[in-house]
Formats: C-alpha cells, sequence, structure tokens
C-alpha cells in the first residue's frame, strides 16, 4: 500500500504544482516508511520540506500556507505524535471555514500512520480516529487496500476542506493489488462492502477490515454468512450502507483497535440502535482494544490488546448464535 | 521589494493615520457601552496600540501584504480597510468577524500563539511562489509563552521568510516569566536568526520608522505612559497639519460614523438559527 500513497502524492504533484508535502524526514530521508521516497529529488526541497519535530508548527505552517494559496500534504511521522498538533487541527484548520461563514478555506492532508500490532509499544500504535472523526469541519479517511489508499488520497488533496488521512502501517507492506490506471479518484464518504452477506453485519476500517474478512471466511465454514462492510471514511460517514446492511441482516457487530470506550464503534452503535431498531434480533456488538492507556511492548499483551480474526470470529459466532 | 516609504510620511497620510486611531478609540468606547448596556460580547482593550498598528499599516500594500490580526489589532484591521460597519455587524452577530480574504486579512480569535505558525506558513507560501508580499502577524505578549510562537519563529528564521511578528506588550500586565528574565521578544527572536527590536509603541515616529526599515538596536529610555493620540495630534499639529477645528471635526465624524453603523448593524437581518447548520464543509465535492 505505501506505493500507492506515494503514486498517488506524486501524481498529484505533478498534476499541481501547488501540492507540497511537508514533516519530519519527508525530504531527504523520504519518510520513516518511504511513502515520499524520490520526491525530495524530483521536485525539490521548496515542495518537499523537511520540518523540525515539532507537529504544532507542522499542521499550523500548512494551515498558513494553505490560506495561502497551496495544497500541503503534512505528514505526521506516527499518529502518536499528532497531539501537540490537536488545536492547530480543531481550533483552526477544522473551524475556519465555519467560523469565517465560508470565507476561508483550508485545503490541506495531514496524513498519520496510525495503528498497532507492529510491536511499535505505546507510543507508535495509537489509534486516534475518534478524537478527530469528532470534529465537524474535519474529514477522516481511512483506506485499507492500496487502490483506496491511491484513489482516497488523491480526493483528499484535492478537497477544498482538511482531511485527516489515517494510513494503517501494518497493511502498508502486507496487502498489494493492482491500483487502477488512470486519474482514479474514489469519492471520500461511501463505504464499500467487501463481502456480502446475511446473516450479520460486519463494520470496520483499516487493518480490521482485513481480519474481519478472515473471521467471516472462518464464519462461512458455519454456514453463517458475514457481510463486511469497510466504512473507508469516519467523517463523512456513509449511514445510509451502514442501516441498509443492518436492516438485512438484523445483527451488527462493530470492529476497532481503539479503546472500547468512546471510540468511534459507540457511535455506529448508537445510529444503529436508533435508526434500525426495529430491524435488530441482537445487541450491537464491539471488539475493540481494552481500556488501557495504551498498547504494550509485550509480545503477549499486545496480542491481548489487539482485535484479531480469531477473536472477531469468536464474537460473530456468539452474535450468530444469539 | 519595492515598499513604501513610510519614515516621514506626508501630513495627509498622517492625517488619515490619525483618523483611523481617532476610530479606533472611539469605537472602543462604544463598544465598553454596549457592553454594559446590552450585554454585547465583552469589549477588548485598544488603547495604547493605536500608533504602532495604523504605523505597521502605513508599511503594507492592502490587497497584497497580508495581515494575520488578534483581538488587540483594531486600528491595524481599520487601516487596512475594515470599516467601522464590519466591526459592528460583528458586534451585533450579524456576520463572522473572520470574513476578509479580499483583503487578505486574517483575523483570529487566538490571544497566544498558535496564528504564528499560521503565518509562517502564509510567508512560506509567499517565498514558494516567488511573489512580492509581506505577512504581519501580532501577538500580545502572552503569546511568547506558547510553543506556536517560537515554532513559527523557528521556521521563519529557518527558511528567510517575509515575515514580521508585533509582539504588544500590554503596560501592566502580569508578564510571568518576563519579569524573572531579562530576555525581552526581541532577544528571543533573534535566537531565531530573526533582525528585530524593542520600540515605544506609542510613538508613531518610532514604530513608523521601525516598518519602513529595521533601524540598528538602541536602548529605550523608560518612558511615562503617554497616549498615542495625543501625541500624534502634537505630531500633526507641530507641522502645521491639523487645527483644533480640524481635530474636532475629526472627532465629530468618528462618532456619526460609529453612531451610523451601529443603527445600520441593529437593523442588519439576523441569520436564521439553521444556518448554524452552513458553512461546516465546502459544498464542492470530489471524486
Amino acid at each position: 500500500m505505501i506505493e500507492a500513497v506515494r503514486a498517488a502524492i506524486t501524481e498529484e504533484m505533478e498534476r499541481d504544482e501547488r501540492v507540497l508535502v511537508m514533516g519530519e524526514d519527508v525530504g531527504r530521508k523520504g519518510g520513516v516508511f518511504g511513502a515520499t521516497e524520490g520526491l525530495y529529488a524530483r521536485f525539490g526541497e521548496a515542495r518537499v520540506l523537511d520540518t523540525p519535530l515539532a507537529e504544532s508548527g507542522i499542521v499550523g505552517v500548512a494551515i498558513g500556507a494553505a490560506l495561502n494559496g497551496l495544497i500541503p500534504i503534512a505528514e505526521i511521522q506516527f499518529a502518536d505524535f499528532i497531539h501537540p498538533a490537536f488545536d492547530q487541527i480543531v481550533s483552526e484548520a477544522a473551524r475556519t471555514r465555519y467560523r469565517s461563514n465560508g470565507d476561508w478555506s483550508v485545503p490541506m492532508v495531514i496524513r498519520a500512520p496510525f495503528g498497532g500490532g507492529v510491536h511499535g509499544g505505546l507510543y507508535h500504535s495509537q489509534s486516534i480516529e475518534a478524537f478527530y472523526a469528532h470534529v465537524p469541519g474535519l474529514k477522516v479517511v481511512i483506506p485499507s487496500t492500496p487502490a483506496d489508499a491511491h484513489g482516497l488520497l488523491k480526493s483528499a488533496i484535492r478537497d477544498p476542506d482538511p482531511v485527516l488521512f489515517l494510513e494503517h502501517k501494518k497493511i502498508y507492506r502486507l496487502v498489494a493489488e493492482e491500483v487502477p490506471d488512470g486519474d482514479h479518484l474514489v469519492p471520500i464518504g461511501p463505504a464499500v462492502v467487501r463481502r456480502e452477506g446475511t446473516n450479520i453485519s460486519c463494520f470496520a476500517w483499516g487493518l480490521m477490515t482485513h481480519y474481519c474478512l478472515q473471521a467471516a471466511e472462518q464464519l462461512a465454514a458455519d454456514g453463517v454468512s458475514v457481510e463486511v462492510v469497510d466504512l473507508r471514511s469516519l467523517a463523512p460517514l456513509d449511514r445510509d450502507t451502514i442501516l441498509q446492511s443492518v436492516r438485512k441482516t438484523g445483527k451488527a457487530i462493530v470492529v476497532h483497535e481503539d479503546n472500547i470506550t468512546g471510540g468511534f464503534g459507540a457511535e455506529i452503535a448508537a445510529i444503529i440502535s436508533e435508526h434500525a431498531f426495529d430491524s435488530l434480533d441482537g445487541p450491537v456488538v464491539r471488539v475493540a482494544g481494552p481500556d488501557i492507556p495504551a498498547m504494550p511492548f509485550n509480545n503477549a499483551q499486545e496480542d491481548f490488546f489487539m482485535p484479531n480474526p480469531t477473536k472477531i470470529a469468536e464474537a460473530m459466532k456468539k452474535l450468530a448464535a444469539y | 521589494m519595492a515598499r513604501a516609504p513610510v519614515i516621514n510620511p506626508p501630513a495627509s497620510t498622517l492625517l488619515a493615520l490619525y483618523r483611523t486611531m481617532v476610530m479606533a478609540r472611539a469605537i472602543e468606547r462604544r463598544l465598553w457601552v454596549l457592553e454594559r448596556l446590552e450585554r454585547m460580547a465583552p469589549s477588548i482593550r485598544v488603547t495604547g496600540f493605536e500608533a504602532l498598528q495604523v504605523a505597521a499599516a502605513a508599511a503594507l500594500r492592502p490587497g497584497r501584504d497580508w495581515v494575520v490580526s488578534g483581538p488587540l489589532d483594531l486600528a491595524l484591521r481599520l487601516a487596512m480597510g475594515m470599516s467601522p460597519l464590519d466591526v459592528m455587524l460583528a458586534v451585533f452577530e450579524k456576520a463572522s468577524p473572520y470574513a476578509s480574504s479580499a483583503s487578505r486579512l486574517v483575523n483570529t480569535p487566538a490571544m497566544g500563539g498558535r496564528h504564528v505558525a499560521q503565518a509562517a506558513g502564509i510567508a512560506y507560501a509567499t517565498q514558494v511562489s516567488g511573489r512580492d508580499e509581506v505577512t504581519l502577524v501580532c501577538t500580545d505578549e502572552r503569546g511568547i509563552y506558547t510553543g506556536d510562537w517560537h515554532e513559527g519563529l523557528n521556521f521563519a528564521g529557518a527558511h528567510g521568510l517575509p515575515l514580521i511578528c508585533l509582539v504588544e506588550e500590554i503596560a501592566g500586565g502580569s508578564r510571568p516569566i518576563a519579569r524573572h528574565l531579562e530576555a525581552s521578544p526581541a532577544t528571543r527572536a533573534e535566537g531565531y536568526g530573526l533582525a528585530a527590536e524593542t520600540l515605544d509603541g506609542g510613538d508613531f515616529g518610532a514604530a513608523s520608522a521601525a516598518f519602513g526599515g529595521l533601524r540598528p538596536p538602541e536602548e529605550l529610555e523608560a518612558q511615562a505612559w503617554q497616549d498615542p493620540i495625543d501625541r500624534m495630534r502634537r505630531r500633526l499639529a507641530a507641522a502645521g497639519g491639523l487645527s483644533d477645528d480640524a481635530d474636532d471635526e475629526i472627532q465629530r465624524e468618528s462618532a456619526r460614523a460609529i453612531a451610523a453603523a451601529v443603527v445600520e448593524a441593529r437593523q442588519a437581518p439576523s441569520p436564521e438559527g439553521a444556518q448554524a447548520l452552513d458553512n461546516v464543509f465546502s459544498s464542492d465535492l470530489v471524486g
């Protein structure tokens, strides 16, 4: 998937000279995951900008550059490091259009690798989507496949509003597929049904989409048909696809790595219970990380934290039997 | 870069700047009354900053140069093209105080320094595009205690950006750290490779000289606070550019303009409650 991310950035920088990337080590080094590899040599220092290790400054500078006509792609090296920039993102980037009554806009993308299961420990494993999907004015996009990463990132770069683009680092090199040729755009918002089913609806994003598909395969052997919906975008959220699926199956399960309490699964569960209550034939189930401050380094404890296909399949079986 | 000479502006320019100073002060007083009589949004203090701000504005080119201003900077915004009616429409909650892209005036609600990093980004875009623009960002002294102030100036210094950061010290402020340190904001800015100086913001001549071209550092004499409007009035009168009658008329003009703006703002239609849902996102769809 990392090649798809790099291709999207490269194509957009070629298409529009206003596009630039900035962040820690994105220049000469090409980013810690190689997402910007080769761009420094190709586009020059002014458009591939190494910044100080200061996330609030990175986002603040990107906001200003966007106000003055550029389209910055600000990379936060790990999502765990984004917290110093919370004020710039929430109080400024997401709010500028609104507070100016549509007079100003901040067209920018903030890319951040997120997620665990990579032995990253407490400060290189976090899932941060719930913090930011809560903020009107900010779009939160999470691709799970290379083709989507490519098409969604290109759409994000062309979007007139700020987009937080979260890339699960475990699938950077885990998932490979051909990316459609040409100027392939995936619109921000619509979810996609990765696997059709009739007994349970399963909602996920990022790495968890793949784990849910594996779990669904296990359930199929037991005669349980699971529909897996990859949400792809948490803000805006495709409520129609969520509700349509639940009205068909009558049972819903949401899977995410983030802590269970206040995680984005709670919002999906609330939407389902508010708008599809009459269709439910069981409780809305969440499979999520436990409520502990961070993902531990220790292998056994990291495994304990992370949802995986086995845990998800167990929850699905229990729900199917309800 | 071509800049307007401002160290000795002509009398007509001085008189226009003086009118702006008087207008800012008069608006401040009116807001003070509105706050107490009609529970309008709390007014803010602008007294004392007028000379500094109009001197800065006189060195800028409206519509080309960028201004990132904060709550203290009413005189600056007026000098850059904002009208008393714009102010009153915002006060009466009929229009956004942050909508001014046409004049490149980024008015922020920030009292701290987060907009300093943004100003550095604006200046970086200027540099990348090769345009002839300057960005002025204002913050009160409290801003220098925030990380964003330092991150912004660090970025500006590292890239040699066309950025001016104006730190406005509030007389009598608590200065929680500065009172324990010798280092002034200018000294801190110098640490990031920026040319910097400390000046008497109530003195139009000193401010004008600073914005027209940074002068060599010199020790400022400790001065009792003097009203910058009084000082500007004396300067104009001494040059024969302002009679007592003309000054009275400027005061009356300000009062009339503000009264008219208040009436028009009161009568302006109020947005519907549900319009609160507008402008969260652009209506332009992508993909």
